[in-house]
């Protein structure tokens, strides 16, 4: 099993601020525990986290490697585990871009000097300034000689959706370097982020998290499609997670249509943009949709657009909306299983997972 | 026939540290209403995705009306530490959803022993 999305937490800052520069570090700790990236509007009205994981002395879980390793690796049952950030997922929302970009660094240099070597089975996201595309892909270019990182992370939450050509330098770079790029839903409204939703700023966390963090992910999907993204870079393979997937099938269905009927706008766009998305991108599976006993529906309309092969497993380890391996592999019909919880997540990442495709 | 079994010793069962025995090849949790101090049994297994119900938390349910109004009221739940989703502590029974339930036992005390029957 594989699983795409482990957050990793900042329980001790510290950890972090000792790969930035000394003359910098007392900015860090000026802005308290978030470290300069913008807040949560949206909290949520519990807690953020499974309450069923060893925390350490800041009451947090999933800050200590070897505990992460335990319990994602080990007791989970993942062969690989891709660490992403979590907070630190909106470091291209900070409205300061240099200290976006000194954090980025050191977020990165803690991944690799920090984590990345108490397991081999540690995979890792790079965060990026994306706020300024020069600086972020100056960022890819350091760190990707290091095989263990995987993909350039981006935020839901975004200045313009990302098929914008201000990001092209970004998603190039990752292609060139044999990176995928994962967005994650998240940090809409913060930040230099718009607000989640076509209609404004939602109230509640509920609100946000049905709707926010899917629509930001719409958005990405049909920005990267519509600008012929991979027309122009042909091995750009994008993952996205945390978006839900039970809406994919109605919303291709809806922009195929238009494709048929607009296409004098967006000319280069050559073949249904469903096809498109079959080959380039990737939904991780977290927070799988319950279906109230429709599940044989939702098989159907994910298979009509090319599941299981656009399906990866994520765990979402250690949030509250998390998906336990064995769950969802028993839910998922039996003919998808070794693929959707391991294969597709091999075959998209190549090389750098460094696994054989059966295991 | 489901018989009594001798769980914990009462004084061991407090908020948040719940006792957890296998019975009959079932899981039951013992665990305290902060609240009310009264001692709810419950199998160790949420219907919805199969966490460890009693490593959740016993709560007071906040109900309430449009309009931004809270309240408490005379009700304990059983939080599953995995998604939150609530399990009324006297009949096992989800709120939102009935076709989610968990079973609930008849528990007791004796000479600071807790009994569960199940
Ligand atoms: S496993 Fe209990 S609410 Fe999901």
């Amino acid at each position: 099993m594989i699983d795409c999305d482990v957050h990793v937490q900042i329980t001790h800052p510290e950890e972090i601020l000792k790969f930035i520069d000394a003359p910098e570090r007392e900015w860090y700790r000026n802005q308290a525990y978030l470290l300069g990236l913008p807040g949560y509007p949206w909290s949520n009205p519990s807690t953020w986290f499974r309450g069923d994981l060893a925390v350490d002395e800041t009451g947090m879980p999933g800050g200590n490697p070897a505990t992460v390793a335990k319990e994602v690796l080990d007791n989970q049952g993942a062969d690989i585990g891709i660490l992403t950030a979590d907070d630190a997922l909106s470091v291209g929302l900070m409205q300061n871009t240099y200290r976006a970009a000194a954090l980025a660094r050191a977020h990165n240099d803690w991944f690799r000097e920090d984590w990345f070597p108490v397991d081999d089975r540690f995979r890792g996201s790079i965060v990026v300034p994306s706020q300024d595309p020069v600086a972020a892909v100056a960022e890819i270019e350091r760190c990707a000689s290091d095989r263990r990182f995987v993909q350039v992370l981006l935020a839901g939450g975004s200045e313009r959706p990302y098929g914008d050509p201000k990001y092209l330098p970004i998603l190039e770079a990752a292609a060139a370097n044999g990176l995928a790029v994962a967005i994650h839903s998240g940090m809409e409204g913060m930040g230099l982020a718009h607000q989640p939703t076509g209609a404004g700023a939602p109230t509640f966390y509920i609100e946000w998290h049905t709707t926010g963090s899917a629509c930001s992910i719409m958005g990405h999907l049909f920005s990267l499609l519509t600008h012929g993204t991979f027309r122009r870079i042909p091995d750009l393979k994008v993952l996205l997670i945390e978006g839900g997937v039970a809406w994919l099938p109605g919303m291709l269905w809806r922009n195929d249509t238009n494709w048929r009927g607009l296409r004098d706008d967006t000319p280069w766009l050559d073949e249904p943009p469903s096809e498109t998305m079959k080959r380039h991108i990737r939904f991780a599976t977290q927070p799988l949709e319950h279906t109230d006993g429709n599940d044989e529906l939702l098989w159907q309309m994910l298979a009509a657009v090319g599941a299981p092969d656009i399906l990866c497993y994520s765990s979402d380890y250690p949030h509250w909306d998390g998906d336990e391996p064995k769950w969802l592999a028993n839910r998922l019909p039996e003919a998808w299983r070794q693929g959707v919880m391991h294969d597709n997540a091999v075959n998209f990442y190549g090389s750098r997972l460094d696994l054989p495709v059966a295991r | 026939m489901s018989e009594w079994h001798d769980i914990a010793a009462e004084a061991d069962v407090a908020p948040g540290a719940p006792a957890i025995a296998r019975i009959e090849g079932r899981e039951i949790g013992v665990m305290r209403d902060p609240r009310t101090n009264d001692l709810i049994a419950i199998r160790n297994r949420c219907p919805h995705s199969g966490a460890k119900l009693c490593l959740g938390s016993v709560e007071q349910r906040i109900e309430g009306e449009p309009g931004g109004h809270y309240h408490l009221v005379d009700r304990t739940v059983v939080v599953c530490p995995w998604h939150g989703w609530e399990f009324d502590a006297s009949s096992g029974v989800c709120p939102e959803d009935e076709n989610f339930r968990v079973a609930v036992y008849p528990v007791r005390v004796e000479h600071g022993r807790v009994f569960v029957q199940a």
